[in-house]
């Protein structure tokens, strides 16, 4: 056994090296598919955004940076410049509208959340279940019952009548709070799923443990629940984020296309207004932003743990 | 602070219980010294009773074991002395305090848990410090207090670790230090040692049994380990479907056991109709090492033997009587020269002979 043992030990190395050098290659196909569907329409989009706007859409050369300089300075008629807040206006809004979103989604996923990990695992599939139906119809659709329900004429206004509320109907269509309302109600499910998934693996007995070493409810929430859900929540904060900040439809159909984000500006600039490469510019900006605040998130999670 | 239903109130800091008035010496002397009392206590689960009718009285400083098999109701009881349930019927109080329906963040009782239940996101300081701090110590004087704890429980110098980072037995003694260091007057052990090796758990036992008697607290343990509880406990609880059959000292429960399941399940037990025993009752039991067998001659008892097992410092020797009951005896020597299938005389002295109530 002892002169076999250096022997067998010795063919185990060998067998563990040639598998770690098809390791690589293994990856090969998940590098294609981030290559393919990831990386190159961004080098498109890249592209474009230095590229001059075609006047029919489309793009054509030369090489030029007019499409960032549009975003900041208006060409007077004499072809100088002029420093234009307009579009940095939108951005401002649509982070702080996509900001706010984060914040009351979180208000709102974490209690809900909270309740669905702590039902029997029965009603717990249910509940699960029942936040992602909504994923199974097109969000277009809903969206636009959205304005159907909340319009002049609408069933909330209407219901309002009926019971002798109000004699006027309610604006509750066409300004921040619907547009927020809308965004919301997208986005939900991507925050109350990750805190969920935290939540639903914390051992009970945590919280029973808290309760009988003298923590008050607020206590249990603050010291142990929060803590546990946490991963869940800068998850689901991401998850919400991004989208938020691209979204187009709550701002166009519950927002009235006045207030523009984001997301309705470059999809103007790809249909309506035929500027493509603004269109790739802004949607460049669009992604800087995004990636600054999830790396400055996840940094601020990493502090945090290692604190 | 916190008022109870009871005349006096609870010092949340300190958990000290306060009386009313000045204690009345006179009281004292009717009042049996009762700490724990649980009176008449049923719990059901849906159409499952846990608990029936069960009735205890647990003195201060004791080391309580409740002592039965799986599913008999012993998480149970411990968990309506935490607070994590509430009776159905039936009351629990604390000296005179009524704990029946208080939380478990108002009583002064603290659990061990039998999967300990460490807070993993926080160091095995700050998981120590926990009570401490929620009852309003300051963040200091907890930490001092954890260290204190960390030492008496030889775990200084893992402060800092994460509780997924120590074995099983460190954070067996984390737990114990997070429940002990808010000084409780009760602390509730379920199963504390079950998932710890045998040698590990050897060592857990003296260490649990020490830190009893430094402390003063009144420990209940749960265990189905009839060794544990005997060699543990002050006092123990047989407790079998949810109900107590007998209540007394290890040797009291060992010698005298009332009934046929507590003979059986503390120790071995020969369960014998009475009057083989010499006994007026219909049963009776006798512990194997009590049994005399006696090799050929005539006797009042003969049988064959079955087996001989040695199982070191003794052999356990299995005998058919006659009259159809199985026996077992437990030999120091003489059992040599047994051997299957010889004819034996069997002897069950009187004075060892124990009466059974019920079968
Ligand atoms: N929360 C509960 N819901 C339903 N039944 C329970 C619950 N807790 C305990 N029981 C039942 O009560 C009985 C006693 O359980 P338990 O006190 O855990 O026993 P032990 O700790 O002695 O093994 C068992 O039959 C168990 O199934
Ligand atoms: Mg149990």
């Amino acid at each position: 056994m002892a002169l076999a043992e250096p022997f067998t030990a010795k063919d185990k190395v060998a067998a563990s090296a040639k598998r770690r050098n098809l390791i690589p290659f293994l990856g090969l196909p998940a590098v294609a598919v981030i290559v393919c569907f990831m990386v190159g329409p961004m080098l498109i989009a890249l592209s474009f955004s230095f590229l001059t706007a075609g006047v029919y859409g489309g793009v054509d050369l030369p090489f030029t940076i007019e499409a960032y300089r549009q975003f900041l300075f208006e060409r007077n008629l004499d072809d100088s410049l002029s420093f234009d807040n307009s579009y940095l206006v939108i951005y401002g809004r649509t982070i702080l509208l996509a900001g706010l979103t984060v914040v009351i989604s979180i208000v709102i996923g974490l209690p809900t959340a909270w309740y669905m990990a702590t039902r029997t695992p029965k009603v717990r599939e249910r509940l699960v279940l029942l936040v992602t139906i909504p994923f199974w119809t097109s969000l277009l659709v809903r969206t636009y019952c959205w304005v159907l329900i909340l319009r002049d004429q609408g069933l909330a206004n209407g219901l309002l009548r009926e019971i002798g509320l109000i004699t006027e109907p309610l604006p509750l269509l066409y300004s921040y709070g619907s547009i927020l309302f809308g965004l919301v109600y997208s986005f939900l499910p991507f925050m109350i799923l990750p805190i969920y998934a935290a939540l639903e693996k914390v051992d009970f007995r945590l919280i029973e443990a808290a309760y009988d070493l003298y923590a008050s409810r607020a206590a249990i929430f603050l010291k142990v629940v929060l803590p546990l859900a946490k991963p869940g929540v800068i998850a689901g904060s991401m998850l919400v984020f991004a989208p938020s900040v691209g979204s187009f439809l709550a701002p166009d159909l519950l927002g009235g296309g006045k207030k523009l984000m984001i997301g309705s500006l470059i999809q103007m600039q790809f249909t309506t207004s035929r500027n493509w490469s603004f269109g790739a510019a802004c949607a460049m900006l669009l992604m800087a932003v995004v990636l600054t605040v999830l790396v400055f998130a996840v940094r601020q999670s990493k502090k945090e743990r290692h604190a | 602070m916190c008022r109870v239903a009871g005349q006096g109130r609870i010092d949340m800091k300190n958990l000290q219980l306060i009386p009313a008035s000045s204690p009345d010496p006179t009281a004292d002397q009717t009042a049996p010294s009762d700490f724990i009392s649980i009176r008449n206590v049923t719990k059901r689960f849906g159409s499952v009773t846990a608990l029936e009718d069960v009735s205890l009285d647990i003195a201060e400083g004791e080391f309580f074991t409740l002592l039965g098999p799986s599913g008999c109701g012993k998480t149970t009881l411990l968990r309506l002395l935490a607070g994590f349930e509430y009776p159905s019927t039936g009351e629990i109080s604390l000296s005179d305090f009524d704990l029946t329906r208080m939380p478990p963040n108002k009583r002064p009782v603290n659990t061990v848990f039998q999967s300990y239940a460490l807070f993993p996101h926080l160091d095995v300081l700050t998981n120590v410090a926990f009570g401490l701090e929620r009852l309003g110590e300051g963040r200091k004087a907890a930490k001092q207090r954890a260290l204190e704890m960390l030492d008496m429980v030889q775990l200084t110098g893992f402060e800092y670790r994460l509780a997924n980072e120590l074995s099983g037995g460190q954070q067996q003694r984390v737990a114990l230090a997070r429940a002990l260091a808010p000084r409780p007057r009760i602390l509730l052990l379920d199963e504390p040692l079950s998932a710890l090796d045998l040698k590990l758990r050897r060592g857990m036992q003296s260490e649990l049994k020490r830190l009893q008697r430094a402390t003063g607290i009144t420990f209940v343990l749960v265990t189905h380990d009839q060794e544990e509880a005997l060699s543990m406990s002050d006092r123990i609880a047989v407790m079998s479907d949810g109900k107590l059959l007998q209540v007394g000292a290890p040797l009291d429960i060992y010698d005298a056991p009332r009934n046929r399941f507590v003979a059986e399940f503390v120790g071995e037990a020969n369960v014998l109709p009475g009057r083989m025993l010499g006994l007026a009752s219909p049963y009776g039991a006798i512990r194997p090492e009590r049994v005399i067998v006696r090799q050929g001659g005539a006797g009042s008892c003969p049988g064959r033997v079955l087996s001989v097992v040695f199982v070191g410092s003794v052999a356990e020797v299995e005998i058919q009587l006659n009259t159809g009951q199985e026996v077992k005896a437990r030999l120091v020597d003489g059992w040599q020269s047994l051997n299957a299938g010889e004819v034996v005389q069997v002897e069950f002295p009187h004075q060892h002979a124990r009466t059974l109530e019920d079968r």
